[in-house]
């Protein structure tokens, strides 16, 4: 396989006269982009499939790849695979309320190289100052010994159909083993540079998946099917390149950070000063900041659940999908930002009277809170707040808060962007992912068209949201360069509710 | 058919070793990956990043905290709240880096001139580096790539200083010699005699940094006098020609980062406005600067009788904005000269100013500085120099001038005292990163830099607190650091080495 990108672009940032998209008509120099890309993987590729008696089946592929991409002495990868699967329910006799029984084990590598010309460092060309051409070194360390990925996989399983096929179960349990793991850790900007590229060492996922179905009713006319799927994962970080203790990869502020022997996910930030108690400790009226990184949770959800259940009358289907998710943390970007500015509901304490703001003195700055308006009215200000929390008195004790400060401070403060605790939710939700209902048009209608089948159907995605996250959905991800950082809602627009209309002809 | 196995055979020999040879297929035909013979690409670039964070960091965070301006807006900086600074860490960091692969290039091809150039602006940069954290990663810092030091160990802010001086000095002997040219320089043009009058400087800002430190390996009163006595083996900046100060180009995208033509709003640049520190220095000496800097009030415009008046600093959101009833009755910093020209404010590195108060500072300190330099002749100078940068004429009698406010007694007439000289120095100061801050915390003067009124302690801070990364991925030698520079608890107010 060869893959060749070419990018040209040229661009007039400015036009002498407007509407007029000609690059002659620029009124300063133009701007001009070009890369390069290329790629080739080379591949061998065998399988065989063998089956015995029709109840045993043995599948075995085996494949290996060069890469361009990864260094000379080190771009070859093998990795095949191997499935075992048998009928028991054919090749003994069990009990009749088994109607299928079948167990599958299974191996299974995959190999992966990297990006194109990751292995050496260049100059790159940025924005030129006048004439002068500016080139800057790349900031991340590449890595010439790169070695190519190899993800090993383990799977046990079980497919048990029960009382005649009505009740259907899928088991699957599965360890895999992620070596070599292709990644860029984070390095202090004290080095120099902000990321090297290396083998991250190796992380192992367990988890269980488990499906069961059952066929409630199954009339000709009628039939009801229920199913829940349900699902846990684990990773841990088992090993970690020689050299390294931790790797860490930074999403729009939060770090999430892999120590040898810890389960990945760790979400790491800073929070206010707090008491034992996990109150507030207040300064002079405001909550104070922490500098102190902080472990704030771990974006891993503790299992997931979907549930779906579908009703055929007639011509007429209607199904359902349900999606639970539970546990997992959460970092909301837009609840930090949106509470500094002062956009969302948090913040209305304290503004007003009418939201419990208190009145005035408000500290040190001495300000007059009353004032007269232009008609000579007197008016007072109620936009003063005494935080929930603990403050020092002048012995050193700590004393409940007594200090007034303006809300607009307090929120302020407190919701401050670099408070990532502060921005922290538990993410657990459960959504209505799906509900669709169709109508089959009997074929009898469509005896004298061209139209073999015809379904409409009217589909509502995202219907509904249950969450204690008030700010978006909580099924968001981050970005950090190439990598999609879970846990992280960053401004992220909230997800669409859709209903949509569905015609689908076959001819 | 014994053939053909063979053939077979032979075949997937073949295959396999041919197959993992792909020429030269991923190296990258988008950018070079040497650039030795073009080291004034990495040059404007350096020069660039560098002056851009320098001149933002002096408008966001250098202005406030010297009190030049305060803001009405957004105060929580202003109320203390000063957090790790990390971008400037970072792009100090990242151009030092820079410059270290420019000294190599130097170093290669036997480039004295670049050598110095990227010598000096390291020192330049690193010396702010050490003054606003203290401590910080230096003799084992930017070397990720060439020694796998992935988490280097800090210096103490002594040896950082002395390897300032150290670099400084072979920066100017390097240039004694060298006529290799310079391209690529977007600050001094090429002009090797300005690079070594602002190594000088530099050096005599760095040692006049250490007046109150007792002992140590730095010999203070030598080092001064070396660089003062002898003009011709250490030429220093002493007219404004020389300054090194960069004009930016008059369109985008290379015109002043806080200018119209970048783009940058102007309800942001009116968050920033004339302090009633800065206010009041200048309203005591009648001093017209003033009126080059700030701007009348609009109600007063209105009004017909057009008025300076300045902003409180640290006061706390909301109440700020209210202050003296609303933004309309405070002072902007002068929009013709900083925001609507692309570049008539320039980026300001060190002046024949400062040169002059450093000098007229050591001379009133030590008496061997006092033998070779007179006092009084660089402070007035120093002034005169600051009203002809600023354009502004010099009234005939300034230099005799006392204070006409009760609440600040010193004078503009020379009287021998540190405060004076320092008053004139702050003054002149405005707009340079973070210097009129880095002098406050050296000699307390002037004396009327306060904490603001809903400050988080009623004393003003040191220093920036370490970036988070450094916290996260070098934690070790961050928790050392920390160790090694307070027994307490480590904060903005932990004092930096140098400090009174």
């Amino acid at each position: 396989m060869n893959q060749k990108d070419h990018y040209n672009a040229l661009a007039a940032n400015q036009l002498v006269i407007p509407g007029i998209y000609n690059f002659s008509n620029t009124d300063v120099p133009l701007a001009s982009d070009m890369k390069r890309y290329e790629k080739e993987i080379r591949s061998l590729y065998g399988s065989v499939s063998l089956s015995y008696n029709e109840v045993l089946f043995l599948d075995i592929t085996a494949r290996n790849d060069w890469s361009s991409t990864l260094p000379e002495d080190n771009n070859s990868y093998f990795y095949p695979s191997v499935t075992l699967s048998g009928v028991i329910s054919d090749m003994i006799e069990l009990p009749e309320f088994i109607s299928f029984a079948k167990l599958r084990g299974g191996f299974a590598q995959v190999g992966n190289d990297t990006r194109t010309y990751n292995l050496s460092d260049v100059y790159s060309f940025d924005t030129a100052w006048g004439d002068n051409l500016i080139a800057h070194e790349s900031s991340s360390i590449a890595n010439a010994n790169l070695k190519p990925e190899i993800q090993t996989s383990w799977e046990i399983g079980a497919d048990v159909n029960l009382f005649k096929n009505r009740l259907n179960m899928d088991f699957t349990y599965y360890y895999s083993l992620n070596k070599n793991q292709i990644i860029a850790t984070d390095l202090p900007n004290s080095t120099g540079y902000t990321r090297k590229w290396i083998n991250a060492g190796e992380i192992s996922s367990k988890g269980v998946e488990f499906l069961v179905s059952y066929n409630v009713v199954k009339n000709p006319d009628f039939k009801w099917t229920t199913s829940a799927n349900f699902a846990t994962n684990k990773t841990i970080v088992k090993e970690l390149a020689e050299g390294i203790d931790f790797y860490s990869i930074t999403g729009n502020r939060i770090s999430i950070i892999a120590r040898e022997g810890e389960e990945m996910g760790a979400m790491y930030g800073t929070g206010l000063v707090k008491a034992d108690d996990g109150r507030l400790i207040y300064n002079d009226g405001l909550p104070v900041q922490d500098s102190e990184l902080r472990h704030l949770g771990n974006y891993n959800p503790d299992f997931k659940v979907g549930f779906i259940n579908e009703f055929n009358w007639k011509n007429f289907n209607l199904s359902a999908l349900l999606d639970w998710s539970q546990g997992g943390s959460l970092f909301s970007s837009t609840r930090l930002i949106a509470a500094t500015a002062g956009n969302i509901e948090e913040t209305l304490w304290g503004r007003d009277q009418e939201n419990g703001g208190v009145h005035p003195g408000i500290k040190d700055s001495g300000l007059p809170r009353e004032a007269n308006t232009s008609t000579g009215e007197k008016v007072t200000y109620y936009d003063g707040v005494i935080g929930d929390g603990w403050m020092y008195n002048a012995n050193g004790n700590l004393v409940e808060n007594n200090v007034v400060v303006p809300a607009s401070a307090y929120h302020n403060k407190r919701y401050k962007r670099e408070n990532e605790e502060e921005g922290m939710y538990d993410a657990t939700y459960l959504k209505i992912r799906e509900i669709r209902f169709s109508y089959t048009i009997p074929s009898k209608i469509l005896q004298n068209t061209p139209i073999a089948t015809a379904k409409v159907s009217l589909i509502g995605r995202n219907l509904a949201l249950w969450t204690k996250f008030p700010h978006g959905d909580p099924e968001s991800f981050g970005m950090s360069g190439d990598y999609l950082i879970p846990g992280v809602e960053d401004y992220n627009l909230p997800s669409l509710r859709s209903i949509g209309f569905n015609v689908n002809l076959t001819f | 058919m014994k053939n053909l196995s063979k053939i077979a055979a032979l075949l997937l020999i073949i295959i396999f070793t041919a197959c993992n040879d792909f020429g030269d297929m991923n190296e990258n035909p988008n950018a070079p990956s040497s650039i030795n013979n073009n080291p004034e690409l990495l040059l404007t670039g350096i020069q660039k990043d560098i002056i851009n964070s320098m001149v933002n960091d002096a408008w966001e965070e250098g202005n406030l905290m010297a009190q030049y301006v305060a803001k009405i807006v957004f105060t929580s900086f202003d109320q203390f709240e000063w957090g790790s600074n990390e971008g400037t860490w970072n792009t100090i960091y990242r151009s030092s880096r820079e410059v270290q692969n420019l000294l190599a290039i130097a170093e290669e091809t036997g480039n004295d001139s670049y050598k110095a150039v990227g010598m000096i602006m390291r020192a330049w940069i690193f010396h702010i580096l050490t003054d606003l954290w203290g401590d910080v990663p230096y003799s084992e810092a930017l070397k990720g790539k060439t020694d796998d030091i992935f988490a280097p160990v800090y210096d103490s802010q002594q040896d950082v200083y002395v390897s300032i001086l150290a670099d400084l000095k072979e920066a100017n002997t390097l240039l004694g010699s060298s006529t290799a040219a310079v391209k690529g320089d977007i600050i001094l043009n090429g002009d090797l005699v300005k690079w070594r009058k602002l190594a000088n400087s530099l050096k005599l800002r760095a040692l006049m940094r250490l007046t109150e430190v007792n002992g140590g390996p730095i010999n203070l009163v030598s080092e001064l006098k070396e660089v003062i006595s002898n003009q011709n083996a250490n030429p220093l900046i002493m007219e404004n020609a020389d300054n090194a100060v960069m004009t930016y180009t008059s369109s985008f995208p290379n015109v002043h980062p806080k200018s119209e033509a970048s783009g940058h709003r102007i309800g942001s640049y009116n968050e920033y406005r004339m302090s009633e520190t800065y206010e009041l220095v200048l309203e005591a000496y009648d001093d017209p600067r003033q009126m080059a800097l700030f701007i009348p009030t609009e109600n007063s415009v209105a009004a017909g009788a057009p008025e300076y008046s300045g902003m409180i600093n640290g006061m706390v959101d909301g109440s700020a904005y209210e202050y003296k009833g609303g933004p309309s009755n405070i002072s902007n910093i002068n929009p013709e000269r900083f925001y609507y020209s692309p570049n008539a404010a320039q980026a300001l590195i060190m002046q024949a100013s400062e040169v002059h108060f450093l000098i007229a500072e050591a001379a009133i300190r030590y008496p061997e500085i006092a033998a070779i330099a007179d006092a009084k002749t660089f402070y007035e100078a120093g002034i005169a120099l600051n009203f002809e940068y600023w354009d502004v004429e010099m009234p005939a009698d300034y230099l005799s001038r006392t204070s006409n406010d009760n609440s600040y007694n010193v004078p503009v007439a020379f009287d021998g005292e540190i405060e004076t000289v320092i008053t004139q120095k702050w003054i002149a100061l405005f707009y340079t990163d973070y210097q009129g801050f880095f002098d406050f915390k050296r000699t307390g003067f002037p004396s009327v830099i306060k904490p603001g009124p809903d400050t988080q302690r009623d004393e003003y801070p040191s220093r920036f607190e370490y970036p988070s990364d450094e916290q996260a991925l070098n934690n070790t030698n961050y928790k050392t650091a920390i160790s090694n520079q307070t027994s307490g608890e480590y904060s903005y107010w932990t004092p930096v080495w140098w400090e009174n």
